[in-house]
């Protein structure tokens, strides 16, 4: 290892900055920042004329404001209070339960829905960004054929009219649903063209799970985890953290197994295997770096070291594995023997990018070890199943008929393949044999540009509509705002075709349900209500695995090779911040830093130190990726963890269709083919002319051997339980003692559950009226955050130790912002709370320079005049409650003290108490974990009292005196102390 | 040699600067003074209104309360303004043909609302919440002056910072009443008859900034 390469991923990396090198002209943002150059005389100039008409200012007219009320104020509206409706958004065909709140018919914010199965209270971060996603000014706007545009009559005509071959020409392409109407609203269609067919795309979609599970079991059966019950976990590759359908139900149940209150307390134990370093790999216990090709051979060695796996199958997986080289070997003998000594409460899981063996085995492994029916149990499928469901055909054939020319009318709804299907099924060349294509979707987008007619369609917060949680659960989908641009509905798309010429998605919802075998009239007020229905969850089935065909599966594996010349593994993920490429014109989410490398307004090739120095290539050069006959461009990223030998990539940049700011970054899609869609051995890697600037919004991931956030093993822990206790107590002071009366705010943060999937940076935004700055500022490191999520490593690059720290402000009681401010514009309330007052700051940055965590930060400009993305449709979200602030002011965290004051003025007026639990900020009922805890000291039994109160709580930067309100709680990591070659540095905090 | 000044100029000079001495602190002095001017601050005037709307006669001839209409006080941030609907639930049975509420009838039946012209004004930066105060016992006409004798709506308390923290830092209950009389037009406003009440004290929270500055 090049010990330099510690040097460059750890610490501050170069002062990049837009005229730092050259900028690519395609830039989004590129010129918005540029400005004249100004000489001496034209300043002078300037300064005396803005003096001068800065008097005007004074002189504006006064006209008397307007006053518009209701005409007819619908009931349940009363200005100025909030709503809350309960919906569901659907990610590939997986609900998950909502509470949106609407301020007069505007959706504004968007919050977990306790009783679904989906959350346990807490949110991802697309979840959260879902609102700016309906705002967006770029969203398809109107019906059109061609060019020419109609109205919705004329396309509902259009689909209605009746067609000559029952069919036979006629096919739909949708997003996987199981959503109960809209398979009935298929049927529908095939009653009336018993000929049709339809088939689901997903570019993410993988089938593994299905066929590992129809060899094993004899039908596709859907897994689910318990990690409430799970002490010992392996993960093959399956970011379940993040990247599952019911991964904030996951996450919250980890984070319970995971959670201490005092030393003596057990805790899990995470294995991972993986190639990029996830945020399930951060907060491993024991991470293998292995490619992606790789990790079926360390799954097999792990299979063959498991005695509790049938001899049959531990034969061909010992045949398999073989040994794995280095410490390898000893990891996997130790994640084996600690899987095996907690028989009943381990649990396995491999993750979609694992081939089918590898996930057979798992299920084997599962068995061996008494989980099944424990951490691990298994459904009927909740999505239909090609060739089990009427109609439904493979997308393969699918593609396959319209290049045949046996499709003559092919009906898109809410999909995109012409950008994320494999590139060797050349969709867009089949789609052009189809004589009458239609594009259903929300943007005029990649697929809609080769269409010739498009129509747009709802977002969920406009829609009507039902769906399955991934446990089968039927969730409600209903509409908080009408449709912004005359959107319509899936459902209503579908039901003109099925044969009524004016559908009503409500009608059709409330008929369905309604309707024969449905619900009562109460039974369906309730379901909408509630948000779902109760008691649709899928029963389990009990199974007993075949290990005849598991072994049969292994024998049949064949091991991917060695790459051949430049020896270079292509892996492909989906971007933890845009996903597939459906979130990408979320301005919200493409600022959001992704977890571990901070990275926004950009996708990178991301690679390890040793494969960057052996490609000759350091940050931001720029390489040429060629595989499966396609090429493309990229930035290069080093980033901690990844397996050596690859370069990663997220999909989901680089759009062209109409939604223009989604064209950042590179489109990685073009090199995946159906044999490969993981990972592909590159054909060639090399840089070529040019350097392309990335926006990090950290730029120094070490600790410099400082106590920013601590950690400790378990052991060291309960060998010294005290051991933050330099970090915390009174401390001298010269300042004046504050007057504390009423509830006293505080908060707490568990960093030992915190996984740093950022879904609270998200929150804040939505919640408090952050404004995006765009790359060029972010290059600046002008974001607007009030929370961020500091992430640190320690160790070798290569083997990182992570923790991650959310960081806001902490609302010191000696906080040094306030007396240094000229204007008292920020100033400590007798509840605790470091106020920051916008409308009397007058922008000297004064408290920003002497805030010690940096978490103030400063409107260098108007950013809703700076920036179109802050105009037009996105102002309709903004929080009423919160003040929008102007150019030269400072903001930052305010612990939400429009919700301290909602609940203030709400125990005024019933003459009572704050009740504990009543004040939830913004961040804490977003955080999926659970690791965020807020309330008033003067609680005392409440969970935020109780974890300060811990012997491993601890203020960050104590020694400055600052006496901060946030309090932190050690992260405790839990490795084997069998496994030798662990090298988590101990204690350097 | 004569004389280069007619006698007269030393007064002219004395006039002269007596004069610059007033108008150099003049300059400053007058601006302040008109700022504070009711002219300026638009109070007392009365503010015209595209339908006549008379509260005297609604209040004192008809006897509705402020809550028929203004619902949101006492449990919203708003006290609201009528719905063009509450207008027309008794003017479509009295007065239904009557011109002056032509305006009315054309927004009922248009959906188009009726512009109000605003008569009192808080700044968007800050949050003032009418239901806290209400049902604390403030009385309507404690902010908003006694309406029930406004033929036409005129402001008649400045809302500016000063005022607001007279109550909020020094003795609320010299100007609360009981929660319960608090929206009932026919109540005497406290003032001077100092009732004691006992609820209110002045709590240093209600002096901090975010109490209306978020």
């Amino acid at each position: 290892m090049d010990p330099r390469a510690k040097d460059e991923l750890y610490q501050i990396r170069k002062p990049a900055g837009p005229g730092a090198a050259e900028q690519p002209s395609a830039e989004f943002f590129a010129s918005e920042l540029e400005r004249p150059a100004i000489d001496r005389r034209l300043f002078m100039q300037l300064t005396g004329a803005s003096l001068t008409l800065a008097g005007l200012s004074g002189c504006a007219l006064d006209r008397p404001r307007k006053i518009l009320p209701y005409t007819k104020q619908p009931a349940h509206v009363l200005p100025s209070e909030a709503t809350f409706y309960a919906t569901s958004m659907v990610i590939d065909g997986y609900a998950s339960g909502l509470l949106v709140e609407s301020h007069e018919g505007r959706p504004t914010k968007i919050e977990a829905n306790l009783a679904h199965p989906a959350t346990l209270g807490g949110t991802s971060m697309f979840q959260q960004a879902a609102v700016r996603q309906l705002y967006d000014d770029m969203r398809g706007r109107r019906p059109r054929h061609a060019a020419t545009p109609v109205s919705w009559d004329d396309v509902f005509q259009r689909l209605w009219r009746q067609r000559r071959d029952d069919g036979a020409g006629l096919r739909i392409l949708l997003e996987p649903t199981a959503s109960p109407l809209l398979l009935d609203l298929l049927a529908r269609v095939r009653a009336r063209f018993p000929e049709a067919q339809f088939a689901f795309f997903a570019p993410l979609d993988s089938r593994h799970q299905q066929e590992a599970s129809q060899a094993v079991f004899g039908r596709p059966l859907l897994p689910h985890y318990d990690f409430s019950q799970a002490k010992v976990i392996l993960s093959l590759d399956c970011d379940f953290l993040c990247g599952l359908p019911f991964s904030v139900r996951y996450a919250r149940q980890w984070a319970d197994r995971r959670r201490q209150d005092s030393p003596a307390d057990d805790i899990s134990r995470l294995y991972m295997v993986e190639s990029l370093l996830s945020v399930t790999g951060s907060v491993a216990d024991h991470r293998l770096r292995r490619r992606l090709s790789q990790i079926p051979q360390a799954a097999f060695a792990i299979a063959a070291e498991t005695v509790a796996v049938p001899s049959v199958v531990r034969g061909a997986a010992g045949r398999l594995g073989g040994p794995l080289g280095g410490s390898a070997d000893e990891w996997v003998k130790q994640a084996a023997r600690d899987l095996a000594n907690r028989p009943g409460a381990s649990l396995v899981l491999a993750g979609d990018r694992q081939p089918p063996a590898v996930h057979a085995l798992a299920y084997l492994m599962n068995a061996g070890l008494g989980n099944l029916g424990r951490t691990l149990f298994f459904t009927e499928p909740v999505l239909p199943v090609a060739g089990a469901h009427p109609g439904l055909i493979p997308f393969e054939r699918l593609v396959a008929e319209m290049r045949g020319g046996q499709v003559d009318t092919l009906l898109m709804l809410d999909t995109n393949p012409c950008y994320g299907a494999p590139a060797d099924l050349d969709f867009g060349g089949a789609l052009a044999r189809v004589r009458e294509t239609w594009a259903f979707s929300y943007y005029e987008d990649e697929t809609a540009n080769r269409c010739t007619s498009f129509a747009p369609t709802a977002h969920f917060l406009e829609s009507w509509g039902d769906a399955r949680a991934y446990d089968g659960t039927v969730s409600m989908i209903q509409p908080l705002i009408q449709p912004l641009v005359g959107a319509k509905t899936s459902s209503e798309i579908l039901a003109a075709l099925a044969g009524e010429p004016t559908p009503d998605a409500h009608r059709l919802l409330h008929a369905y349900w309604t309707g024969p075998g449905g619900l009562t009239e109460d039974g369906w007020s309730r379901a909408v209500q509630d948000g779902l229905v109760v008691g649709t969850a899928a029963p389990r089935v009990t199974v007993d695995p075949d290990a005849n065909a598991v072994a049969r599966l292994l024998r049949a594996f064949r091991p991917a090779a060695r790459p051949a010349q430049p020896g270079i593994e292509l892996e492909f993920y989906p971007s933890p911040t845009v996903y597939d490429g459906r979130f990408a014109n979320n301005a919200w989410l493409l600022e959001q830093p992704e977890p571990i490398t901070k990275l926004t307004w950009d996708n990178a090739a991301l690679m390890s130190a040793a494969t960057a120095s052996r490609l000759g290539v350091a940050n931001e050069d720029v390489i040429e990726l060629r595989a499966s006959g396609a090429v493309t461009h990229a930035p290069v990223l080093i980033a901690p963890g990844v397996a050596d030998d690859v370069v990663a990539v997220w999909l989901g940049y680089g759009r062209s269709g109409a939604e223009k700011l989604a064209a950042v970054g590179f489109n990685a899609y073009p090199l995946r083919t159906r044999a490969a869609p993981h990972h592909v051995p590159a054909d060639a890697v090399r840089r070529v002319p040019g350097n392309h600037l990335l926006a990090q919004t950290q730029i120094q991931f070490s600790m410099e051997d400082r106590p920013i956030a601590l950690k400790r093993t378990l052991e060291g822990y309960r060998e010294h339980p005290d051991f933050t206790r330099e970090y915390k107590g009174p401390v001298d002071s010269i300042l004046p003692e504050v007057d504390f009366r009423g509830p006293q705010w505080a908060m707490s943060i568990d960093l030992g559950i915190c996984s740093g999937c950022s879904a609270c940076m998200v929150a804040c935004q939505s919640e408090n009226n952050l404004l995006v700055v765009g790359k060029d500022n972010v290059l600046r490191h002008r974001q607007m955050h009030w929370l961020r999520v500091d992430t640190y490593y320690s160790g070798i690059p290569d083997e990182p130790g992570l923790i991650h720290q959310p960081m806001l402000c902490q609302h010191c009681e000696k906080a040094p912002c306030e007396y240094v401010c000229p204007v008292n514009a920020t100033v400590h309330s007798p509840d605790g709370l470091n106020e920051m007052i916008y409308n009397r700051c007058v922008g000297t940055r004064f408290c920003s320079n002497n805030c010690p965590y940096k978490v103030r930060r400063f409107n260098w400009f108007d950013f809703t005049e700076l920036l179109a993305t802050n105009r037009g449709l996105v102002q309709l979200h903004y929080n009423p409650e919160v003040t929008v602030r102007e150019r030269g002011v400072m903001e930052k965290c305010t612990y939400c003290v429009q919700r301290i004051r909602a609940a203030d003025i709400r125990s005024r007026i019933e003459k009572r108490d704050i009740q504990p639990g009543e004040v939830v900020t913004a961040c804490q009922a977003a955080c999926p974990t659970g690791a965020i805890q807020f309330g008033s000291l003067t609680d005392r039994d409440t969970p935020m009292v109780r974890w300060r109160q811990q012997d491993r709580s601890f203020a960050v930067l104590h020694d400055q005196g600052t006496q901060p309100r946030t309090m932190y709680l050690a992260r405790i990591e839990n490795p084997n102390p069998d496994l030798v070659g662990y090298r988590a540095d101990e204690g350097s905090g | 040699m004569p004389a280069l000044f007619p006698v007269w100029s030393d007064t002219a000079l004395r006039i002269t600067l007596g004069l610059l001495g007033l108008a150099i602190p003049g300059v400053f002095v007058v601006p302040m003074v008109y700022v504070r001017t009711p002219y300026n601050l638009n109070r007392n005037f009365e503010v015209m209104q595209p339908v006549q709307f008379d509260h005297r006669h609604h209040v004192k001839d008809d006897g509705i309360q402020c809550l028929y209409c203004h619902d949101g006080a006492d449990r919203a941030a708003y006290a609201g303004v009528p719905s063009t609907q509450v207008c027309m639930g008794c003017h479509s049975q009295v007065w239904n043909q009557s011109p002056m509420l032509e305006p009315v009838r054309r927004s009922y039946f248009s959906g188009q609302p009726i512009p109000w012209n605003r008569v009192h004004l808080v700044p968007d930066f800050v949050f003032f919440n009418h239901a806290v105060h209400v049902k604390n016992g403030l009385a309507c006409a404690q902010c908003h002056g006694d309406v029930t004798a406004m033929p036409i709506d005129r402001k008649e308390r400045l809302f500016t910072m000063g005022w607001c923290l007279d109550c909020h830092s020094r003795q609320p209950d010299r100007y609360a009443t009981t929660p319960a009389l608090a929206t009932v037009v026919s109540q005497k406003l406290p003032g001077d008859a100092k009732t004691p009440i006992g609820h209110l004290q002045p709590i240093p929270h209600l002096l901090t900034c975010t109490t209306c500055h978020r």
